[in-house]
């Protein structure tokens, strides 16, 4: 239990820096907690906005007893996503496995406080979904006193379930990639197959639950056919019942009793496979082809980043978005778009597509990493007599040519199925362009600011360290807040207008971003050791 | 070939210099062995030769140029061998090579010449088709050694180069060492193995607490005894 603790300690204070956090200057103390409330104020307010309709939709219907049900499998279903995505670098890939197992260390309290470390960070994922859909639930409904104690304990079980079985995918595709020698490729394919799978039981989500509905009784029952949690969950929250508590409690936490159990037993054996290498050892020297110093740069970059599943994964959400957006637009007419998303004019769709590529170009940002990502490897960059003007162009040559090409080939494609004119495009375009160098240039600058060189994992770096969530939380609060003030502008300005601004804004952006680099980024990247 | 004027390096809020106001100077030709107790600015010294961490007081002349000033020329003439070989482990060993050659701008012709040389002395060319990933400590050590020769140095600076290399490739690094030398190149070298600074170096310096207490010819500071005895004796004062 003390190992358990003492790892799962090291591990919390070397992802955060803690120690590091505690000594800086108050004056850059303040700045850091201000950043955080912004940003967990602005996603708070924009999830609560959205329960809250929700809500009002549901109590039409006298409904309102689902609501927590409903948010409760969303948070579950995120939980599930994001571990999928991680478990295999936090919790098998993980750069200190020799040390820990090279000390009188029990299995299972390395595999403990790596899943216990797992479900903190799950916690605090769900803690945005849930906290605000109880808080909501608990003002439309008269709750007692009990509410609160159940609707905590729930809260607190609830990363377990998807954190177990988003652990059994990451290990049956860590297990399938060991066969390989093309590891990272097949890794990639394999999570790309995932998440396609997913979008498509999510696409037939309306037959699965019809066929559920037309079996069972009633919607409890359909709960209970579908999910037994969501269920037990229903039964606490509606109506209080203690037995559906103590069944949930129970089974959260043997679940995660004999999936630790089970997981330990093998899990030095798991590891020492993912770890197996195969080689060749047949090179005999060929002609070698010589490129640019920047070309190289942008080579290495790339293939840096396709080296890591968890890197690409993380930088290409927005990606897949346009992607499946504009294959949609193949399938569905204009009509029909309006309606999904309740617009009512094409102009409309144009308005929406300019929010949507700024959101795109700033959620898949490779830059955030790029620094943190290069680790103990700086001191080859450090030494080779390439400015480091040169050096950032490689690493934002990356993120562009990575969302650009994407970007322009969807606007020609939405251009012929939803009829966007020659000027829409051109502008689409142009704020594409704008949003990508900024995008990639201000996660660089986040990165220069918060630097992550000793990390155990590149899941720390792409997923959790300081840079890669505030260089896209901080543009995502600033985007949402902007919609949420756009009714109030609207009546002042027209939208032409306020495209002006935006692109002007961009510019401005870019202009700035650019000057920051080649003075204070330049100096920042030197003092990096 | 390597100048160090007045050169101090304080971390962070530090009272206590890291180094000291060092002065060393290496002339073409030179092997020096650069030696001193654990934390005593060994590493701080390289790295701010090699241009890693930057600094505030002093200067340090590489040819003529000041690391400060003009770093991308100075590093052209530099090669770095860490004591951690630490490389792009997604690269294979071929690519790495041709990354290093081609930032130096080495010419196509030379660089195959020189790959195949060096690779073949390191008994590394077979390998060199794997990713990185799939190497040894050793072979990665080898490996950043092949990389720092083939843009022709001419002032080679190694941090502990010896660790993890298997005798063969020690004896082959010593070889290539005396062969560089011979050539007018210099090399700056940090070493915990005293009986191979002894017997390799012409010149040494002894580095203690961010001081240098000790620089010269190998034969003039150790005189009748052997350098170990003088390091322990400078090591209790």
């Amino acid at each position: 239990m003390k190992n358990l603790y003492l790892l799962l300690k090291t591990r919390l204070l070397n992802t955060y820096n803690i120690k590091k956090l505690l000594n800086v200057s108050k004056k850059r103390m303040v700045i850091y907690i201000a950043i955080v409330i912004y940003v967990i104020t602005t996603l708070f307010i924009s999830v609560y906005e959205m329960v809250s309709n929700v809500a009002n939709a549901l109590n039409e219907y006298h409904l309102i007893t689902y609501m927590p049900v409903l948010f409760y499998l969303l948070s579950t279903f995120m939980v599930f996503m994001f571990t999928t995505y991680n478990a295999k670098g936090s919790m098998f890939n993980s750069k200190d496995n020799d040390l820990l197992f090279s000390m009188p260390i029990k299995h299972s309290d390395i595999l403990g406080s790596r899943l216990i470390y797992v479900y903190l960070w799950n916690l605090m994922t769900s803690l945005f979904f849930i906290a605000p859909t109880f808080i909501v639930y608990a003002i439309k409904v008269d709750v007692p006193f009990i509410y609160y104690i159940y609707a905590f304990i729930i809260f607190i079980l609830l990363p377990i379930i998807p954190t177990i079985l988003a652990s059994v995918i990451g290990m049956i595709i860590a297990y399938l990639t060991s066969k390989t020698s093309r590891k990272n490729w097949v890794e990639l394919i394999l999570y790309f197959l995932f998440i396609a799978l997913i979008y498509y039981v999510i696409g037939k989500s309306d037959v699965i639950i019809n066929y559920i509905v037309r079996n069972s009784n009633n919607l409890e029952q359909t709960l209970k056919l579908f999910f037994y949690p969501l269920y037990l969950v229903y039964q606490i929250i509606a109506s209080y019942d203690i037995v559906s508590l103590i069944i949930f409690v129970i089974l959260n936490i043997g679940l995660f009793s004999i999936f630790t159990y089970i997981l330990s037993i093998n899990y030095k054996k798991i590891i020492v496979k993912l770890q197996e290498e195969k080689t060749r050892s047949n090179y005999v020297m060929k002609e070698l082809k010589s490129s640019s110093i920047l070309k190289n740069l942008y080579f290495k970059e790339v293939k840096r980043y396709f080296s890591s599943p968890i890197y690409v994964l993380n930088t290409s959400f927005g990606l897949i978005l346009i992607l499946i957006a504009s294959i949609a637009s193949v399938f569905y007419d204009k009509e029909q778009i309006l309606v999904v998303f309740e617009l009512s004019t094409n102009g409309q769709i144009f308005n929406l597509l300019v929010v949507a590529i700024i959101f795109i170009a700033f959620v898949s940002n490779t830059t955030s990493s790029s620094i943190s990502i290069e680790g103990k490897n700086l001191w080859i960059l450090k030494t080779i007599p390439v400015r480091v003007e040169q050096i950032f162009k490689g690493k934002l040559l990356l993120n562009i040519s990575l969302l650009l090409p994407y970007i322009y080939i969807s606007l020609i494609v939405l251009y012929f199925t939803i009829g966007l004119t020659l000027v829409e495009l051109l502008i689409l375009s142009l704020i594409a362009t704008l949003s990508s160098f900024a995008s990639a240039q201000f996660g660089l600058l986040v990165n220069l600011k918060f630097p992550k060189m000793d990390a155990v994992s590149d899941v720390v770096i792409v997923k959790r360290s300081a840079s890669a969530i505030i260089s896209v939380l901080f543009p995502i609060a600033f985007i949402m807040i902007s919609v949420l003030f756009y009714p109030l502008v609207d009546k002042l300005i027209s939208f032409n207008i306020l495209l002006i601004f935006i692109i002007i804004l961009l510019s401005l952006i870019n202009f700035v971003e650019h000057y920051l680099l080649n003075t204070w980024g330049i100096k920042q990247f030197n003092k990096i050791v | 070939m390597l100048k160090i004027i007045n050169f101090s390096k304080t971390y962070g809020n530090n009272k206590k210099k890291a180094v000291d106001n060092l002065n060393l100077e290496i002339k073409k030709g030179d092997i020096f062995g650069f030696i001193g107790p654990n934390g005593s600015g060994k590493t701080t010294t390289i790295k701010a030769i090699v241009g890693i961490n930057d600094f505030e007081e002093g200067d340090i002349l590489i040819d003529g140029l000041s690391i400060k000033t003009n770093d991308i020329e100075c590093k052209k003439k530099i090669a770095y061998i860490p004591d951690n070989p630490d490389i792009y482990d997604s690269l294979t060993g071929i690519g790495y090579l041709n990354f290093i050659a081609d930032i130096y701008q080495v010419d196509n012709k030379e660089k195959e010449e020189l790959i195949n040389k060096y690779a073949t002395m390191f008994e590394m060319l077979p390998n060199l088709g794997d990713l990185i990933s799939t190497y040894s400590h050793g072979m990665k050590q080898k490996l950043v050694i092949i990389s720092a020769l083939i843009h022709k140095p001419q002032l080679l600076v190694m941090d502990e180069p010896f660790v993890g290399l298997d005798p063969k490739a020690s004896f082959a690094l010593k070889q290539v060492m005396k062969e560089l030398c011979a050539e007018g190149a210099s090399i700056f070298l940090s070493s915990h193995v005293l009986e191979v600074v002894e017997k390799l170096c012409n010149r040494v310096g002894i580095i203690k607490s961010g001081k240098l207490v000790k620089c010269g010819t190998v034969k003039d500071i150790k005189g009748e005894k052997d350098l170990e005895s003088i390091f322990m004796e400078l090591d209790q004062e």
